[in-house]
């Protein structure tokens, strides 16, 4: 009991450190991500991308690691020359490719101004919030986030995320998983973190972790605290902003593996 | 005699075209790495000869826990030797294949780290 209540209080400071109180994002708007880098001086909004519509559809390697998106919002510098060269959104926004037996629009192709507010938008969306909730329905839920436990609609085949792309991914090996393992906690009386390779894997390959976010190549070498998790270092890159909040604490601590 | 005369000048007018000719091709081939000039053919196939050495290279993360010390340092070596290829690329290619590579590579390092 005293465990929880000290991790809530650690979850409480750290999220207290900027002195203010950020606003809980609504389920459609977990994980949107605003890029704006040269938008304004090319007379557009920003964008905001919706992480959860792509997620639905690929996987993070396919786009952090093939396409080269960064890890942290802004730090693509994406241009629309860029996209127009097949490069970042123009991968897959080219107006060639398909999904779901639908061409992808082109991104940035700059004949139709009208076009352009599709993605450069910052306004409120109603039909992106009903697509969203439309979607969200079939899906399994979750508490936290936007509501959606992704992994469970990854494991029941509801959701089968592309991790290839033609012409831009690299024809791999599949993947050797690693084993999953337990980590130890400073905190008595709280769960061990089970960290499962596999699950991570499925979506995210082996470069996006290692050795950008976990640096250590032995078990347990990395050393974080939960604060430094709740700042938005090593797990905290993903949970919180896209993946599962940390404030879903049985997530991970969740006992320990049989030894 | 006159006829003989004629199909020697047309004999040695067809020697220096073939000269001129063979030898224009020659230099475009020799500059192709920096004239503006260069055939697109020959632009695409080193296009194409660095971007199929990157997939070699790169195809082997998913196998890197399995590869011996050798190969590991023998794959970094390669990355290192792509470094200055895609530096001299344009912007939008360089952006993307340095992060790509630097990625690649800084896994291969890792995993070479793990097995010391």
């Amino acid at each position: 009991m005293f465990a929880w209540a000290a991790l809530i209080i650690v979850a409480g400071l750290a999220c207290a450190e900027g002195g203010v109180k950020k606003r809980k994002p609504l389920p459609y708007e977990f994980g949107s991500v605003v890029i704006g880098n040269f938008s304004q001086s090319a007379g557009l909004s920003p964008v905001i991308f919706d992480h959860w519509l792509h997620r639905s559809k690929y996987t993070c390697r396919v786009c952090h690691v093939d396409i080269g998106f960064g890890m942290t919002a802004g730090s693509t510098k994406i241009r629309a020359a860029d996209n127009r060269k097949g490069y970042y959104c123009g991968a897959c926004h080219n107006g060639k490719s398909r999904f779901d037996k639908k061409t992808i629009f082109e991104a940035c192709s700059g004949e139709d101004s009208k076009k352009c507010g599709i993605c450069h938008f910052t306004g409120r969306n109603p039909l992106r919030e009903q697509d969203f909730y439309k979607f969200a329905e079939k899906m399994p839920k979750e508490r936290f986030g936007n509501g959606i436990n992704w992994e469970q609609a990854e494991g029941k085949g509801l959701i089968n995320p592309i991790d290839q792309l033609e012409g831009i991914s690299i024809p791999r090996n599949a993947l050797a998983v690693q084993k999953d393992f337990s980590l130890p906690v400073k905190t008595e009386g709280m769960p061990e973190i089970i960290f499962s390779h596999k699950k991570h894997t499925i979506w995210n390959g082996c470069e996006l972790c290692h050795p950008d976010i976990f640096l250590g190549v032995k078990k347990g070498a990395t050393k974080y605290s939960m604060v430094e998790l709740f700042q938005g270092k090593y797990c905290g890159v993903c949970h919180d902003k896209v993946a599962f909040p940390q404030t879903d604490c049985q997530r991970c601590h969740a006992g320990s593996l049989q030894k | 005699m006159k006829k003989g005369k004629l199909h020697q000048v047309v004999y040695q007018g067809g020697a220096i075209i073939s000269a001129v000719f063979v030898f224009t091709a020659l230099s475009l081939v020799h500059t192709a790495g920096t004239s503006r000039f260069r055939p697109a053919g020959i632009a695409q196939a080193a296009d194409e000869t660095w971007k199929q050495e990157f997939n070699d290279v790169c195809a082997k993360t998913n196998d890197s826990m399995s590869l011996g010390k050798e190969e590991l340092k023998a794959l970094i070596v390669r990355c290192e030797k792509l470094k200055p290829v895609i530096e001299g690329q344009e912007e939008s290619t360089r952006k993307v294949y340095r992060k790509r590579l630097e990625m690649c590579k800084n896994l291969l390092v890792f995993v070479l780290e793990s097995k010391k």
